[in-house]
């Protein structure tokens, strides 16, 4: 990765903002630290295609401006315990050793001891870090069987090292998320995420694991033509439709189905897990985890804030 | 007018010749009745070649005609395929004719910008791709570019054809060609066979040769592509007919069955109407038909 281009990028306006959830599906309230725009890892579905028009990778490096935003965003809201995440428009990792740019963030959110920071990847690299881990920060990685890291997800780290390092973070005092996104139909895909699912469940404490997330494959039409002329079968083996919100996603039906495997195999293992579906409709809610009450952004949002208390405690 | 001999005239030489295709019954069936109006653009060489009127030129040797009217034109290379096609843009070229506009001015070493302008103008986007694209087309089998001219497919439809290798093409065209189809029907066609591929390697082309038209062909394609969605497709239809449902109710389902929620629209005249409408839904509902649908649109059903 070192032959990448990386440039600094003054920071204007906020950077600090709010995930951009579409209508009709139920968004989680994330908000987004875009430290990092541009994604070294190049994975072959990444949606980033979709939405990036200038190629390299920016980086925003004005910590102070960022936090005095972070801390804006915390002191509007008063209700829920807000979630920050640093890997929307990149990979929080995977340029972290040679950048340096979450450490000031993690340690803010130590301090704070109030809301949360979500440092997600594919790159298992968390030493640099080690020391300034703490129970706000919440070290989360993309999991998908090693057949799709092998053939779309190439720069990654293998799924051994990316369990060795949600271990790492367990034993340094963090909490961990888990994150089946995108998960992809193909050939025999049932049975890789059952082993997939067997390989977490033996390799890290669940208990610990303050969230998973569902999110099936869905994209934007730019990308069906990009997936079609690469000749992707993988990710093109399911069927697709042109959801309401201009995405293509699998059939609802078929959705439904994988979900509610995943789910089952994932409370088969620890009943107490928080699982939740990334952009998914209030009626893919309910047929999946039964849930009635899921019709919209804020009920899904106090679904964490429960499930924050009962990480941490406290009123909210 | 001057005329000079056809058998003068290198008509061999296309070097300028950018339309496509040069038979053209309408222009030969004017020419039969009021001879060659316009004439011929040539270069001063020996012997001369035709800068412009190819097809006027196809035409009269179809039609026998052994003298054409000419002007000869002092260009150079440039100036000549500029010429020609500043002649062409007259009428609306097809994008094989636009294709062979941009390739001709690149093969002839004109500058990037100029071949970006002339791109703009004949409404091709202005980038290095559309370049790759027609070099791709002028050497497409002429039977692909002949299902380009006659469809008159636009430049992203004939950029998804080229996905295709020259045995695959070759298959779509024989199977397409014969169809009747809107450009936009094409498209979808077209998507379809290159998604078929992607899935499965290859596509079952005798499977589909029973189709007699596109829409068929589409519906085909679809089922191979999205075998889920047409046996969703396929059981609302077979709720809609046992229901019977009378002309002035329409039930509208998602089509893709993502929408939860259907529309239920009633057309009434009169009370009496409305009261049939309602009495109809109510027994409609009771023996079960929009909880079927339901099923459906909430992807809840186990029998898929």
């Amino acid at each position: 990765m070192s032959s990448l281009t990386v440039r600094q990028t003054e920071t204007r306006g906020s950077i600090v903002r709010n995930c951009p959830g579409t209508r009709h599906y139920v968004c989680c309230g994330y908000k987004t630290i875009d430290l990092v725009e541009g994604c070294p890892l190049d994975c072959s579905y990444c949606i980033l295609k979709g939405y990036l028009n200038s190629p390299g990778i920016s980086v925003h490096r004005d910590t102070a401006g960022i936090i005095e935003q972070i801390e804006g965003a915390v002191a509007s809201e008063k209700a829920h315990v807000l979630r920050f995440g640093t890997g929307e428009l990149s990979d929080s990792l995977a340029l972290d050793r040679r950048l340096r740019l979450n450490q000031p963030i993690v340690k803010f959110f130590g301090e704070a001891k109030g809301p949360l920071l979500e440092l997600k990847s594919k790159w298992a690299s968390i030493d640099h870090l080690k020391s300034c881990l703490n129970p706000y920060t919440i070290v989360s990685f993309s999991l998908a069987p090693q057949a799709i890291v092998d053939a779309e997800e190439k720069r990654t780290s293998p799924i051994r090292k990316r369990l060795r390092a949600l271990k790492e973070a367990q034993g340094s005092g963090c909490f961990v998320g888990l994150h089946f996104d995108p998960i992809i139909i193909y050939d025999g895909f049932e049975e890789d995420y059952r082993r997939l699912i067997d390989d977490i469940a033996r390799s890290i404490d669940l208990k610990r694991v303050i969230w998973v997330s569902l999110g099936l494959l869905r994209f934007l039409p730019s990308l069906m033509k990009v997936y079609m002329r690469e000749g992707r079968r993988n990710l093109l083996a399911g069927e697709f439709i042109m959801a309401e919100d201009g995405k293509y996603r699998y059939v609802k039906a078929e959705r439904i189905k994988i979900y509610r495997m995943l789910y089952a195999q994932l409370l088969g293992w620890e009943p107490g897990l928080f699982v939740y579906l990334c952009m998914e409709r209030a009626d893919v809610w309910e047929q999946v985890t039964g849930i009635r009450q899921i019709r919209q952004s804020d009920d899904l949002i106090r679904l964490f804030d429960s499930r924050i208390r009962e990480f941490y405690g406290g009123s909210r | 007018m001057d005329t000079i001999e056809i058998d003068q005239i290198d008509v061999n030489d296309r070097t300028y010749c950018i339309s496509y295709p040069l038979e053209d019954d309408l222009l030969a069936s004017s020419i039969a009745r009021f001879g060659i109006l316009v004439p011929l653009g040539l270069t001063e060489r020996k012997p001369p070649t035709l800068v412009t009127g190819f097809k006027r030129m196809e035409a009269a040797r179809r039609l026998g005609i052994d003298r054409v009217p000419h002007v000869f034109l002092d260009l150079d290379n440039h100036g000549a395929l500029l010429a020609s096609i500043g002649d062409n843009m007259k009428r609306s070229l097809n994008t094989v004719e636009k294709a062979c506009c941009v390739e001709k001015m690149n093969a002839l070493g004109f500058p990037k910008e100029d071949i970006y302008e002339m791109a703009r103008l004949l409404g091709l986007p202005a980038r290095g791709e559309t370049l790759r694209t027609a070099r791709a087309v002028n050497s497409m089998e002429e039977g692909a570019k002949a299902l380009v001219a006659r469809h008159n497919l636009p430049l992203p439809v004939v950029e998804e054809l080229l996905w295709f290798d020259a045995e695959e093409l070759a298959s779509i065209v024989r199977l397409v060609d014969p169809l009747r189809s809107t450009v936009g029907l094409f498209r979808e066609v077209v998507r379809s066979f290159a998604l078929l591929k992607t899935k499965k390697g290859r596509i079952a082309f005798r499977e589909l040769e029973k189709e007699t038209d596109m829409e068929g062909l589409r519906q085909s394609l679809k089922r191979a592509t999205h075998p889920l969605l047409s046996r969703l497709e396929k059981r609302l239809e077979k709720i809609r007919e046992t229901s019977d449902l009378p002309p002035h109710i329409r039930v509208k389902v998602d089509p893709v069955f993502e929408k939860e929620s259907i529309d239920i629209h009633v057309r009434a005249r009169s009370q009496m109407e409305v009261d049939d409408a309602l009495e109809r839904l109510e027994t409609l509902s009771h023996q079960g038909f929009f909880g079927s649908i339901f099923e459906l649109t909430h992807g809840s059903t186990d029998r898929n």
